[in-house]
């Protein structure tokens, strides 16, 4: 599982480091109509104003999460797997652990 | 096959592993954490519940730290802090959103977890301790949410804790001197967002970290349940990795979710609180009080002689009260055997608070 382990520490060290800098990929993604304006706590929506990033840039940004961490699952999965088979191998109450 | 601590201190390097072993019982820890096993049943899918509230605490602590580098505890600070955490922050609204979201599926999750430990009569012993302190942690995480709601001082946020605050009013002698605490005065005002903060950022984690410290060690030490005779699929899997590995996955999915709802729900912020400003309509506190709330606004103002109010809060002790010592009551489940009694009213009860809190957003 040496790839694995490799791909975990390289991807917790750019998230890191994208997130300290604000990531190229994240900031170079063009603005839809720079930001969409979303007053919640309806009914009270009177003055003040927060603003999210626009519905693109949102998207772009749950891809930029979602990806790693879908393949990172798919990775424990063959993990699981392999350590399953293991378990059904052995002998009825011989040790697991070798 | 399966590696133990030992093994793979090993593999990373022969001295670490050696100045390690040199200084810790590592030994002693493998053995305890290969000790758990889990069941494999057709009710093993309810074992992820514990791990994933666990796992939505964690994304609570770490996004809340960040979060308190730029609030601001005061009647003046408080809504402009959260609006720049929004607004200026670099990715401040997205931990913000992630951090409301989280503590809804973190609510979610506990009560499935409580709700799935109760049907499959694991408080049975010899786990009592387990759902004794389980039992405490779910007050201590409504306490979160309690706390924390209040924090962005928005209109909602703040007509929803004046009434949540009112509650307890009625308990009877201790009702008003613990309004009085938790408010800092007669009524919420710029005493109440330090006391609330306080608990919200200090008081509560440390008592929910030591309390889950306890309920860990506990299943950890017992390994988990077997469900009432119910057939089992042959032989139980190692907690240590093989279930961990599939709370992982469970994790990485809830995760996805959890991104899903705060990238394209973001969490709003109502408009600053003013307290001079009359309550407005249809305000609710959060879902999870719905069931408290609504049934009090169903009550008669008298019941029994005394105070609907009073009357609520009586109830809910005592049945708070039961439900806490439930495992000692409970005699057919120490016997294996299924308790009919229990199951069905417990049954009434959770289709009761189902059905109140729709017919309140009906
Ligand atoms: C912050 C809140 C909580 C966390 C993090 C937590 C975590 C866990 C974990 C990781 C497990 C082992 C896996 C599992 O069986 O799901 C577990 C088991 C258990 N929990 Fe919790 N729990 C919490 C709250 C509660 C509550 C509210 C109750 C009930 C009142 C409860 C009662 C139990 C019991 C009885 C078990 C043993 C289940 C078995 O062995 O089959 N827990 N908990």
């Amino acid at each position: 599982m040496h790839a694995l382990r490799m791909f975990i520490i390289l991807m917790i060290l750019s998230s890191f480091s994208s997130l300290q800098t604000g990531s190229h990929t994240i900031d170079s993604v063009p603005y839809e109509s720079n930001v969409v304006v979303i007053s919640a706590g309806e009914p009270f929506n009177n003055e003040t104003k927060i603003e999210f990033p626009s519905f693109s840039y949102r998207v772009t940004l749950l891809l930029y999460f979602v990806i790693p961490v879908l393949i990172l699952v798919f990775f424990i999965m063959i993990k699981i797997r392999q350590l399953d088979h293991t378990v059904n191998d052995d002998p009825p109450n011989s040790g697991l652990s070798s | 096959m399966r590696q133990n601590l030992i093994h793979r201190l090993s593999r990373l390097s022969p001295s670490i592993r050696t100045w390690l072993t040199d200084r810790l019982p590592v030994e002693t820890i493998d053995n305890h954490l290969k000790n758990k096993m889990v069941p494999r049943h057709r009710h093993t899918l309810w074992y992820y519940l514990g791990g994933l509230t666990a796992f939505f605490l964690m994304v609570q602590i770490l996004t809340g730290v960040l979060l308190m580098l730029y609030y601001k505890p005061t009647i003046d600070g408080a809504h402009q802090s959260v609006a720049y955490i929004i607004n200026e922050v670099p990715f401040g609204w997205l931990i913000r959103s992630v951090h409301s979201w989280a503590a809804n599926l973190m609510i979610a999750a506990l009560l499935l977890h409580m709700v799935s430990v109760f049907y499959l009569q694991a408080y049975r012993p010899p786990r009592e301790l387990m759902w004794m302190s389980g039992f405490i942690l779910l007050f201590l995480i409504l306490g979160f949410g309690f706390t924390g709601y209040l924090l962005p001082w928005d209109d909602v946020a703040f007509y929803a804790t004046q009434i949540g605050t009112e509650v307890p009013k009625s308990i009877p002698f201790i009702g008003p001197t613990l309004v009085g605490l938790l408010r800092g005065g007669e009524d919420i005002g710029e005493a109440t967002i330090p006391r609330m903060y306080t608990l919200h950022v200090f008081v509560l984690p440390i008592a929910t970290l030591f309390l889950i410290g306890v309920h860990l060690f506990l299943n950890q030490y017992y390994g988990s349940s077997k469900p009432i005779k119910t057939p089992l699929k042959g032989e139980d899997i190692p907690f240590y990795p093989n279930f961990l590995l599939r709370d992982f996955r469970i994790w990485g999915f809830a995760f996805i979710l959890l991104l899903c709802l705060s990238i394209l729900m973001p969490w709003g912020l109502g408009e600053e609180a003013d307290l001079l400003r009359p309550a407005p309509e249809g305000v609710k506190p959060e879902w999870y009080f719905i069931p408290m709330y609504q049934t009090l606004s169903i009550l008669p103002s008298q019941i029994l002689m005394i105070d609907g109010e009073t009357f609520l809060n009586i109830v809910l002790m005592i049945g708070g009260l039961i439900v806490f010592l439930l495992p000692f009551l409970d005699r057919k489940a120490k016997n294996e055997e299924r308790n009919k009694f229990i199951l069905i009213t417990g049954t009434i009860i959770i289709v009761y608070c189902i059905g109140i809190t729709i017919s309140a957003y009906m």
